[in-house]
């Protein structure tokens, strides 16, 4: 009894750890219909044929900060969408697929309708301005080249991170 | 709703759980045995390797269940805490706790199970360490410089390696596997 | 207090499977993730309730310690989470030892070790515990359990010298337990 029980644990260990491996990352992934903010920086960088970006924020938070060349979703006619070869929705974190309805209720049919992963909070954060952190490794360094020069094409600006000095991640806790 | 549920303002949430997972701490402890120091320092002696055993399993289940409930959205790692990194205090502060652990023959958490469960030794111990909490205080502000050195934050094995935090999760599997074929092999050796 | 020497170790065929046990525990460390956000604990507790005395007795000392003044934030120290874990944590055990009828009032001991000398060394163990805890924001159950399963650093580097310095003194403490 003993030995089937540990067995089972033993088995399922295995068999998460390799999904795991498998998945990389911890972060949930992001769904079909959607595309993530570095991937869509990459598409606005080459300038990608048919984008359309829409903001399905309040008119006040698109003047406050928005994305490149994005259009409040009360200004973008039917004939804009039906140009459109792929449309990206973004709200301040990840548009719930109800911002889609607005979208989708275009008498044409429109393609690719995605939203962003993480919205526009992801945006800033991940390409705007990355974080590197002082502790990084020169592997890590060289990779974040990239992600630097991304952000100053849009013109946010990298951070450097000091560890030893940024708040406590999560909750403030006091130790164990 | 994502985890986790209970916001910290929620104070009598908060402590009430505390409460709970205390209980089911100290009944999974005792349940193992790691109430008893002698069974304890067997770990060290190479007699009954239950501690590591114990506590692999607990970390690896737990690291997987983060890493899974996380990936499928249900647990926002990002609001949980991490212990954060210190580099040179917790050197050298785990060669002193380690020193001290095999003196005691319980750590702080076993020495409350000891303690609740009629063990005199495990209140000593108890009584030992608030001394030395109250000790350390009062002395730590001249080595406050050496107390705040090597300060990384909340670092993490994938953060330091630059390997996906998958791959690591992966990696700890192997090593808790191997280990704990080694302590199956070890033990059955010495008997 | 009844205190025979413990002639035997209790007998490893009562305790549950440790791998099992430990599984479970697992499961109430990712409980705690999922409630409250963080892992579990156990020398905060302690440096809490030794903030709370000194501020009793001398605040501007307490103020002005590093470990101190850390809990004695926010809520304060009589209401730190981990004191009431670990009076779960007391609970839970007693309630278990209850049931495998394990309750014994006893300072476990090898039979050639005087009662005072185990006690002393069991003092004495926990001071340096404790030093070793303040320094490293953590023990067993916080740094390396929690810091363990969430991969920090800090964590599994407490958690391998911590085992290291154990295994290495013991050759030099047999004395304490055989």
């Amino acid at each position: 009894m003993k030995l089937r029980a540990r067995t089972l644990l033993v088995l399922l260990a295995i068999v998460s750890a390799t999904l795991a491996a498998m998945s990389g990352s911890v972060a949930p992934p992001p769904a079909a219909d959607e595309v993530s903010a570095l991937d869509l920086a990459q598409w606005l960088r080459a300038r990608r044929q048919g984008l359309l970006l829409v903001d399905v924020r309040t008119a006040e938070a698109f003047d406050a900060d928005r994305l490149p060349g994005a259009r409040l979703l009360a200004d973008v006619d039917t004939a804009a969408l039906r140009q459109a070869e792929t449309v990206v929705v973004y709200a301040d974190a990840s548009a719930d697929a109800g911002a889609l309805h607005g979208i989708s209720n275009a008498p044409s049919s429109v393609p690719h309708v995605l939203r962003l992963y993480g919205g526009i909070v992801a945006w800033n954060d991940e390409v705007l301005f990355p974080v590197l952190r002082a502790d990084a490794s020169a592997r890590q360094q060289r990779e974040f080249a990239t992600r630097a020069l991304l952000s100053r094409y849009f013109g946010g600006s990298p951070r450097l991170l000091d560890p030893g000095a940024a708040p406590t991640r999560g909750r403030s806790r006091r130790g164990c | 709703m994502s985890a986790p549920l209970i916001a910290d303002e929620a104070l009598g949430a908060s402590l009430g759980a505390a409460v709970a997972l205390g209980a089911a701490f100290g009944f999974a402890l005792e349940r193992a045995g790691l109430g008893s120091a002698r069974k304890l320092v067997g770990q060290f002696y190479g007699r009954d390797l239950a501690v590591m055993k114990v506590m692999f399993s607990a970390l690896v289940v737990a690291m997987l269940g983060v890493f899974w409930l996380s990936r499928w959205g249900l647990l926002d790692l990002r609001a949980v805490y991490v212990p954060l990194t210190y580099l040179w205090p917790q050197l050298f502060g785990g060669l002193v706790f380690g020193a001290g652990l095999v003196v005691a023959g319980l750590c702080p958490g076993t020495a409350c199970v000891a303690a609740a469960t009629g063990r005199v030794d495990g209140v000593f111990v108890l009584l030992g360490f608030l001394a030395g909490m109250i000790g350390v205080g009062l002395v730590l502000g001249s080595f406050a410089d050496f107390y705040t050195s090597g300060a990384h934050g909340a670092w993490t094995l994938p953060e330091l390696t630059g390997l996906p935090y998958g791959s690591v999760v992966a990696a700890v599997v192997v090593l808790a596997l191997a280990a704990f074929a080694g302590a199956e092999w070890f033990e059955r050796r010495v008997r | 207090m009844n205190a025979q020497p413990d002639a035997r170790a209790p007998s490893d065929r009562a305790y549950s499977d440790p791998y099992l046990a430990g599984a479970g525990l697992g499961v109430v460390l990712l409980a705690a993730f999922v409630l409250v956000g963080r892992g579990l604990g156990a020398s905060g507790a302690f440096a809490s309730t030794a903030a709370g005395a000194v501020v009793a007795i001398a605040p501007e000392r307490a103020a002005a310690s590093p470990l101190f003044s850390h809990y004695l934030e926010g809520q304060g120290p009589w209401l730190e989470w981990l004191s009431f874990e670990l009076a779960g944590v007391m609970f839970g055990a007693w309630v278990s030892a209850k049931l495998a009828r394990r309750l014994r009032i006893a300072v476990e001991r090898p039979p050639a070790l005087a009662r005072g000398s185990r006690l002393a060394f069991a003092f004495g163990g926990g001071v340096a515990m404790a030093i070793g805890a303040a320094l490293a924001r953590g023990c067993t159950s916080g740094q390396a359990l929690t810091g363990g399963a969430l991969l920090s650093v800090g964590g599994w580097l407490f958690l391998g010298v911590a085992f290291a310095a154990a295994h290495t003194l013991a050759p030099f403490v047999r004395r304490l337990w055989s």
